[in-house]
């Protein structure tokens, strides 16, 4: 036998370097011994590689299944694997154990994807890591049908890492003809902290006065969840929860978007550290503000040839490589890119599917007390 | 006598080196020792050999040409890795850049070792690194089993 070389090292050492692993390789590592298998469990080779993880992609090839992707290059995604075949190149596959019927995506925080059944009422809701193959299934709230709205949204607080699931719920009263909303008679807010096994009303703030789209969840960025909203004067504003503090607050949109309603199709999305705000009503262009010191057009991606004429869906850009090119995805269901070098927007297979920002993480569910934890 | 902007390192087998201290310094732990003793010229470091102290030295001078620039530390970096795959080498690297407490070679190290081991088994990751595989059977079956997923596509060697 010769040099022992890792027994020499730190544990501290030896995390550091088995974090930048990918995730397969960790999970190879935890069979190479006992003393790996204990380390590769500990809060600190967690925290230690959720530092270093880049969020990679989840999505649902079908109804039941939800695989789970790691990005090997950061440099440039032209030339990468993804763009040629996504389906088979996926690196990390993982069946979801709950009875999953149209399960949506509504959140990812930390490698803990939180999930929502869309058809029957009430929602159930579960919050599921794929990679530790654990779920826990959420107490129910209650039901609620239309003109009232529910809106979701998940994230991690910024100080004190609590894990929470944030439920808006209004009753909406709505102009029987045009639609339009007259009135929010009712409107409430529900806060599930990870760990607690219930539900908490918080205070209305005035995040509660605007409409929240039924279709949008909450766009986790530095501790915050963000919305867009409109206020009852039908004019665009942005809503944020301070998953801290558990207030809400608002602040506007880019100066050109303000008053405008009708049709607008907007996200909220965080590239590159930032909060970036993409907006996909034109036909022609695809526009993303950047939050600096104040918003700044960053990006005018014009649609032609391949994706002009009538804009229906909201744009979610994902992610921005290295060369330039800009991942984004069509109403959270078919993803297609920018090319930086041809200036046109490509498609990226041609299969329907529902993709997301999603970083994999080795933690544990079993880390929160209360939870009735479930493995598959 | 040794310049003023310079002091000498010497290695545990005994062999001294001259560098700058504003090279030495990179290091938290030469830092340390200097500001503590000014009057010396000579810092004895008991736990890294010549070679390895050699290869250390090499990557504090560079660093120190670089400056601020990260593009420039960054192809500095590539020349200083080019053809250190010695598994021996690349620990005492690791082991030297801890002690002395040098972030960016350890970063560089680590990472190295981390390229080594993607997409090998554990099989592999024990050969090549000498350690004891330590589990029963019947333990190493029931790890293997928590994540028959992941065991798929691996490189045997």
């Amino acid at each position: 036998m010769g040099q022992p070389f890792f027994t020499n090292l730190p544990s501290e050492i030896i995390i550091d370097i088995l974090s930048r692993l990918p995730i397969k390789a960790i999970i190879s590592c935890k069979c190479v011994c006992k003393s790996w298998s204990v380390l590769l469990e500990t809060p600190e080779f967690v925290n230690s590689h959720l530092l270093k993880s880049i969020p990679g992609l989840i999505f649902n090839p079908d109804e039941v299944i939800f695989s789970v992707f790691e990005f090997v290059d950061e440099l440039e995604l032209v030339h990468h694997d993804l763009f040629n075949n996504i389906i088979t190149k996926v690196h990390r596959m993982a069946c979801l154990g709950p009875p999953a019927a149209h399960m949506d995506k509504q959140g990812s925080a930390d490698g803990l994807l939180f999930l929502r059944e869309i058809n029957p009422q009430p929602n159930l809701l579960y919050i599921c890591n794929p990679i530790t193959r654990e779920y826990i299934k959420l107490p129910n709230p209650d039901s609620y049908r239309y003109p009232s709205v529910v809106t979701y949204g998940f994230g991690v607080s910024k100080t004190s890492n609590k894990y929470k699931v944030v439920r808006i719920f209004h009753e909406c009263v709505r102009d029987p003809t045009s639609g339009s909303l007259l009135s929010i008679p009712k409107s409430e807010c529900k806060v599930y902290t990870l760990g607690t096994g219930s539900w908490r009303s918080i205070p209305p703030g005035p995040g509660v006065s605007y409409e929240y789209n039924c279709r949008s969840t909450g766009t986790l960025f530095n501790g915050n969840l963000l919305w867009l909203v409109v206020d009852l004067k039908a004019s665009i504003m942005i809503s944020y929860f301070d998953l801290e503090t558990e207030l809400f607050n608002t602040f506007l949109p880019p100066p050109p978007l303000l008053g405008r309603i009708n049709f607008f199709l907007g996200s909220l999305v965080v590239l590159e550290n930032c909060l970036c705000l993409c907006d996909n009503t034109s036909d022609y262009e695809i526009v993303i503000w950047v939050m600096k010191k104040s918003w700044t057009k960053e990006f005018t991606i014009s649609k032609v040839p391949n994706f002009a004429g009538e804009s229906w869906e909201i744009v979610y850009p994902m992610k921005i490589f290295k060369n330039g090119d800009i991942l984004m995805t069509m109403d959270n269901s078919y993803p297609f890119y920018y090319s930086k070098q041809s200036k046109t927007l490509q498609m990226i297979g041609n299969s329907y599917f529902e993709a997301r920002l999603h970083v994999s993480s080795f933690l544990s569910l079993k880390t929160f007390a209360e939870e009735n934890v479930i493995s598959y | 006598m040794a310049e003023e902007n310079t002091i000498t390192l010497k290695s545990s087998d005994g062999k001294e080196f001259l560098i700058s201290k504003k090279a030495a310094t990179l290091s938290e732990t030469i830092k340390a020792m200097v500001e503590e003793d000014n009057s010396s010229s000579v810092f004895p470091l008991t736990v890294v050999d010549s070679k390895t102290l050699a290869d250390v030295i090499t990557f504090l001078n560079k660093h120190v040409d670089c400056g601020d620039d990260d593009d420039k530390k960054k192809s500095c970096d590539e020349e200083f890795m080019a053809g250190k795959d010695d598994m021996k080498d690349l620990f005492d690297l690791v082991v030297a850049a801890n002690y002395l407490d040098v972030k960016d070679l350890l970063d560089l190290i680590c990472g190295k070792i981390a390229d080594m081991m993607q997409g090998k088994s554990p099989e592999w990751v024990r050969k090549t690194f000498n350690i004891q595989n330590d589990f029963s059977p019947e333990e190493e079956a029931k790890v293997r089993e928590e994540y028959a997923w992941a065991h798929e596509g691996v490189e045997e060697d």
